[in-house]
């Protein structure tokens, strides 16, 4: 409703009535009308009356000056979700990002439970451990490797396929968003070489290249994340625990996940004290998509003799 | 199409400019509401050559054209046409709210926006608190503490003073 006579508003408040003896207030345009015509999205007619009335009118043009010093209510968070959840689009990524990593893990965390198993009927078959054997010393005697004791050997770690972890949507042809990133990151050209030679499947060169753009850019999370991952796709796997361990340092809360899954994983195959400990993390997120293979391999482990 | 972690960090990062910007394009919440929602569909939809320095400027630009489209259907549905001025009675008075609002210097912006709002626009409290970002009882108040200048500058007919002792609800 617009101008209603503020003379007489048995609605209001006594208070809130202008002082009597005023001449009556001639009709102005509705205030959204005044704004949009400020932001000149009215159509031409609209446009010119509203012209002529803030030509003649102290009141509209004062108004629009004293709410330029006011700053409308904004989005609350609630809003801000709802638009966001009415959008036909999905909230997160979905497809490779998680459910391909989950089903991968799981298969993971089967042939490591297989494997493990296997370790362990190999362990207990009569003389397949290597006999320690019982060379009398003698005080002179300098141990040599022919009668030196056996040892036991360590037991080879065991086989752990790793997902390879996709590249970075940002690196794909088609490059959504170019344009100046931070200096301390590299760019999607100077990633691409290294991107290249991982969807190659050709390791070491990609290893190569990604180890030198982790040393021209030590802050950048995904030169070292790829990395590591390269590197346990190689079984290179000391190696792959030292880079992911900065990966995992480096990582925003997007990557955090990753990167400790895949230093845990680097963990396991080095027999690192740390390994349990980094899966008992992972899984206890209930939100990652590595939980489930993350408590799966933790199992595994405990069940290692 | 954009990926969904690329439009995720562009929507987080300019939904409540698009919308503020939209808000004033159409005046309506909901229908801002509306048209924030399709700017960001079609970012999403058509967004794969922009670079990172269209950014937001292409945003506000599908978001106005939109609103113009608005007023466009709008204009043909209906619209404003200015009203005839009230005949005067036997005695015209003689003092305009503009005149009034004029010789109240001391009052600042927020009340004056509040009286006009109010008397003229016909707003409720929440709706010029919304216009405003003030709350209810703040807008209560400059309302109380403008009208209360208006009526001694009526009254006693020279340029109004503050009182003594503010209203509580303009601090």
């Amino acid at each position: 409703m617009h101008n209603p006579d503020p003379m007489v508003d048995p609605l209001k408040p006594t208070e809130e009535r202008l002082p009597e003896g005023l001449r009556p207030i001639p009709p102005c345009p509705p205030l959204r009308l005044l704004l949009a015509h400020q932001e000149g999205v009215l159509p031409e007619e609209g446009a010119k009356v509203i012209e002529a009335h803030l030509a003649g009118c102290r009141i509209c043009r004062g108004l629009l000056s004293d709410l330029s010093e006011l700053e409308p209510r904004g989005l609350t968070e609630r809003e801000r979700e709802s638009i966001r959840r009415k959008l036909p689009i999905p909230m997160a990524s979905s497809g490779k990002n998680w459910r391909w990593y989950a089903v991968s893990g799981a298969i993971a965390a089967t042939l490591l439970v297989c494997a493990i198993l296997a370790l362990h009927t190999w362990r207990s078959v009569p003389g397949a451990a290597p006999q320690v054997a019982e060379t009398p010393t003698q005080p002179s005697e300098q141990l040599t490797p022919q009668n030196a004791p056996q040892a036991a050997p360590r037991p080879a770690p065991p086989e752990i396929e790793v997902a390879k972890l996709d590249p970075p949507l940002s690196t794909a042809p088609g490059l959504v968003l170019r344009g100046a990133g931070p200096i301390d990151q590299p760019d999607a050209s100077q990633l691409a070489p290294a991107f290249d030679a991982y969807e190659k499947n050709n390791y070491p060169l990609a290893a190569e290249r990604f180890d030198l753009l982790a040393k021209q850019f030590p802050r950048a999370e995904d030169p070292v994340l790829y990395l590591g991952v390269t590197q346990l796709l190689m079984h290179d796997d000391q190696a792959a625990l030292v880079s992911l361990t900065r990966a995992e340092q480096l990582a925003t809360a997007r990557q955090q996940d990753v990167a400790k899954w895949y230093r845990a994983v680097a963990a396991v195959r080095t027999h690192d004290p740390e390994a349990a400990e980094l899966l008992r993390g992972l899984c206890r997120r209930d939100s990652s998509a590595y939980t489930k293979q993350a408590c799966d391999l933790e199992q595994a482990l405990k069940h290692q003799p | 199409m954009i990926s969904i972690d690329e439009f995720n960090g562009i929507y987080r990062q300019y939904v409540d400019a698009v919308f503020r910007v939209t808000l004033r394009a159409v005046g309506r919440r909901e229908i801002a509401e509306e048209i924030t929602n399709e700017v960001f569909l079609t970012l999403y939809q058509n967004g794969d050559s922009l670079t990172t320095e269209q950014l937001p400027a292409w945003l506000f630009t599908v978001a106005k054209r939109r609103a113009a489209d608005y007023w466009r259907r709008w204009y043909v549905e209906e619209r404003w046409q200015s009203e005839e001025r009230p005949s005067p009675e036997t005695v015209t008075p003689e003092l305009s709210l503009e005149d009034l609002l004029a010789k109240c210097t001391s009052l600042k912006p927020v009340h004056r926006a509040c009286i006009v709002l109010r008397f003229v626009q016909g707003m409720s409290r929440a709706e010029i608190a919304a216009q405003t970002g003030l709350n209810e009882l703040q807008v209560k108040g400059h309302l109380q503490y403008a009208l209360k200048l208006l009526r001694d500058a009526l009254t006693t007919r020279r340029p109004a003073s503050p009182p003594a002792e503010e209203m509580a609800a303009d601090a």
